[in-house]
């Protein structure tokens, strides 16, 4: 009982006073956020809904679910003091932790999801970021973390496979292998629609290499100086940026950094394989420092210049296309919202970095409220604020910019034509003078949410520091940021994916298990880009722009992970004999269930070739019977494998579906087993020290 | 006045906190941390010098299936 005291409000009433004030504002920027039509409203009531929300959801639920769900204890040991070896155990101070494990937690996810879903309108994907993030996101890395960190930290399949049972572990392994091969496909194919037919982009991208090697030498020579190598490699980056106009202004140079997608595809994939097997000091180590501070600053930069520039949002609070006839990703508003944005509201991937460092590092138990609700409060921040930054965009810009060219055309005249049709006008003067002061030849059909963010970016920072004059170098420096920490990602990611290969097909094939010999790796570095190479190629080439298969994609398996993560939560809570809370778990896993299976199905078998991937593949092998060419076609061949990538994506959507399906069938058959149970069956760590260890 | 006097540590502590936080996020474990934990726990052992606890770090951090490394999308 000691907890709940712990929690509840000081018996002082100014603490009542204080959070009833808060409520009472919070409901009112909900309010004008919500109900407000015609006139445009400032993003300052944005940001006030959503920290309002914040705070009472950090206040209330997870105080509820700390003290009555999990009833967490502070005198139980945690694996962090039991196993405490000062190199992976390490007890460690809690607002340390909570960076740590933002860090870990906040990538692109959360900056592209929103953009996108700003097709609809700002007030669908608000909500859906504050009641997914209350309800089921922040839920899901409380629950994991704890869950974790009682039993010795973990992974999230071993404790599937504890608590479930051998086959579900075995299906939630085969689902996160899946899932990083979509991931890597559809963040290599966001910086590859960022360069496409940019030099300066493409120049300031291909600079952090050389930059990163110059880093990670300077930390052989000076080991451990990692403020002088991150400032020296901060500088050079930023050097790169202004020289990056000029290599784009030069004729001489400008072509050496211009290429088309499908050209940056087959660079990005030949990248990722060598990226993957150089050693790790040379490029992955110093970039991943560079990144990983300047998503910190930038995030930071970004929340300060909302403030101060206080933007009006200009997209409407819904749009027409609501109705699931949008041009950036087809398909109804359910299901497609709630797949569409995963970071920010929920996101499974965050179960796997819960099950990972982070529980190994928390001095003690009640610290997971803070740790796994808290940081995930912090990064559904960054989905609004990413949010923020496309609807401050003029509308019509920020269609013309994601619609791809199939729909408007690749000429200004036709995009402002086709966009101001829709409803938001626009002149084809505004599109050329939005590009130029980017300093970009271009910005139609850039779908993939980088480019938006960074005019909006530009936008708000220009706003703050520097002007129109600044636009230019906020742009790329946008562009900038992106890219380095999706490279990052791909290159670790393509060494986990490795690892993954090797594991599974080891256990085939023994000789694959040999992590450290060079044949079997570079066998499975070879697999693992094959695999997200395969699909950011057909990403690339798709005349709806690839994000509009590959994001759902994407979206599917990362809710996907979540609900697999939930099912697990759920579980553990009925074997603790906690089935009274166990709602709590059970609420977002139905939800993610029903989304993930609706689109899911919707993927499968809509009629709609847009939305459908049978469909889409019914339509080119008609057009094929008949000797057409449909584009982007141009001969049999190209058609038949627009027929095959069909295929490919159904037959992946529908090994998804099966996963969710299947863990369903285990949460619910263990849940049962232990409601008949009369006793407590989790398999959680011992409670305290042993006592030899006890000094 | 009392709190001014205090500043200066508490600064300090701040300065070395962030430090701390700057690290972890890129998977190094504090070396002091790790430094007094080798003294009381196992005074017998040689302890690592800097930088063979920085370039152990460096490799842990994304070495095969540990997963350290892993950023969320």
């Amino acid at each position: 009982m000691a907890t709940l005291t712990k929690h509840s409000p000081a018996s002082g009433g100014w603490t009542y006073v204080i959070w009833a004030a808060i409520a009472i504002l919070g409901a009112f920027a909900l309010g004008i956020v919500a109900l407000h039509r015609g006139e445009t409203i400032n993003a300052v009531w944005l940001v006030t809904a959503a920290v309002c929300v914040y705070l009472l959801a950090y206040r209330f639920y997870s105080v509820f679910i700390a003290d009555r769900v999990l009833q967490l204890d502070p005198r139980r040991v945690t694996p962090a003091v039991r196993y405490n070896d000062g190199l992976d155990f390490v007890p460690t101070n809690k607002n340390v932790v909570f960076g740590h494990h933002f860090a870990a937690i906040a990538g692109a996810g959360p900056l592209v999801g929103p953009v996108l879903a700003a097709q609809m309108g700002y007030l669908p994907g608000t909500l859906w970021i504050l009641v997914g993030v209350v309800f089921a996101g922040a839920v899901q890395d409380f629950l994991i973390l704890f869950i974790s960190t009682r039993r010795d930290g973990r992974s999230l399949g071993e404790i599937i496979r504890s608590e479930m049972g051998n086959v579900p572990g075995i299906v939630a392994l085969f689902g996160v292998l899946m899932i990083m091969i979509i991931l890597l496909a559809v963040l290599a194919l966001v910086v590859v629609k960022a360069l496409t037919g940019s030099p300066w982009g493409t120049f300031t991208v291909f600079a952090t290499i050389p930059i990163a090697v110059l880093m990670g030498i300077y930390s052989r020579v000076r080991p451990g100086r990692i403020l002088e190598m991150s400032l020296i490699g901060f500088v050079l980056l930023m050097a790169s940026i202004v020289f990056g106009r000029t290599v784009a202004e030069t004729p001489s140079l400008a072509p050496l950094f211009t290429y088309s997608g499908p050209t940056l595809a087959l660079i990005l994939i030949g990248y990722g394989f060598i990226a993957s097997i150089l050693p790790v000091w040379l490029v992955l180590a110093p970039r991943d420092y560079l990144s990983t501070f300047l998503k910190i600053g930038t995030i930071t930069a970004l929340a300060l210049g909302i403030l101060v520039v206080q933007p009006q949002m200009q997209m409407p609070a819904v749009s027409r296309f609501v109705d699931g006839t949008g041009p950036v990703f087809s398909g109804g508003l359910f299901p497609f919202l709630f797949i569409t944005i995963a970071c920010g509201s929920v996101s499974g991937f965050h179960a796997l970095i819960a099950s990972g460092t982070t529980p190994k590092l928390i001095e003690n138990e009640v610290q997971t409220r803070l740790i796994g609700y808290g940081a995930m409060l912090m990064e559904s921040f960054v989905a609004i604020m990413a949010l923020i930054a496309a609807c401050v965009l003029e509308p019509g810009a920020y269609f013309a910019m994601n619609a791809p060219a199939a729909l408007i055309g690749t000429t200004v005249d036709q995009a402002a034509q086709t966009v101001s049709n829709w409803g938001f006008v626009i002149t084809p003067d505004m599109l050329t003078q939005l590009a130029s002061d980017v300093g970009e030849s271009s910005i139609l059909s850039r779908a993939g949410g980088a480019p938006t963010l960074a005019v909006g970016m530009a936008h708000i920072l220009s706003g703050a520091v520097g002007g129109k004059t600044m636009m230019a170098f906020w742009y790329h420096f946008a562009i900038l940021f992106e890219a380095l920490f999706i490279l990052t990602t791909v290159d670790a990611g393509t060494r986990v994916t490795r690892f993954m290969i090797q594991d599974l097909l080891g256990t085939a094939i023994p000789a694959f298990k040999r992590t450290q010999a060079l044949l079997p790796n570079l066998m499975a570095t070879a697999l693992a880009v094959a695999a997200w190479g395969y699909f950011l190629y057909q990403g690339v080439v798709d005349p709806l722009g690839g994000i509009n298969s590959l994001w759902p994609l994407f979206g599917i398996s990362n809710q996907m992970l979540a609900a697999i993560a939930l099912t697990l939560a759920t579980v553990v809570l009925f074997r603790m004999k906690h089935e009274r809370y166990a709602w709590v778990a059970i609420l977002p896993t139905a939800w993610l269930a029903i989304c993930t299976l609706t689109a899911g199905w919707q993927k499968l078998f809509d009629s709609s070739p847009a939305i459908g991937f049978l469909a889409h593949g019914a339509k080119y092998r008609a057009a094929l019977a008949n000797g057409q060419m449909l584009a982007p076609a141009k001969n049999a061949l190209e058609m038949s494998r627009i027929v095959t990538n069909d295929y490919v994506n159904a037959g992946l959507t529908l090994i998804f579906m099966a996963v969710v399906v299947i863990m369903l069938v285990y949460g619910v058959t263990v849940s049962r087993q232990a409601l008949r149970s009369h006793r407590v069956s989790t398999r959680e760590a011992s409670y305290e020290l042993p006592v030899q260890s006890r000094a | 006045m009392n709190c001014l006097c205090n500043l200066g540590p508490e600064l300090g502590r701040l300065g070395r906190r962030l430090k701390e936080t700057a690290n972890l996020m890129i998977g190094i474990q504090d070396y002091e941390t790790y430094v007094a934990h080798q003294g009381r726990v196992h005074p017998e052992r040689p302890v690592l010098s800097k930088t063979e606890f920085f370039r152990l770090m460096q490799s842990r951090r994304y070495a095969d299936g540990s997963g350290r490394g892993l950023r969320c999308c």
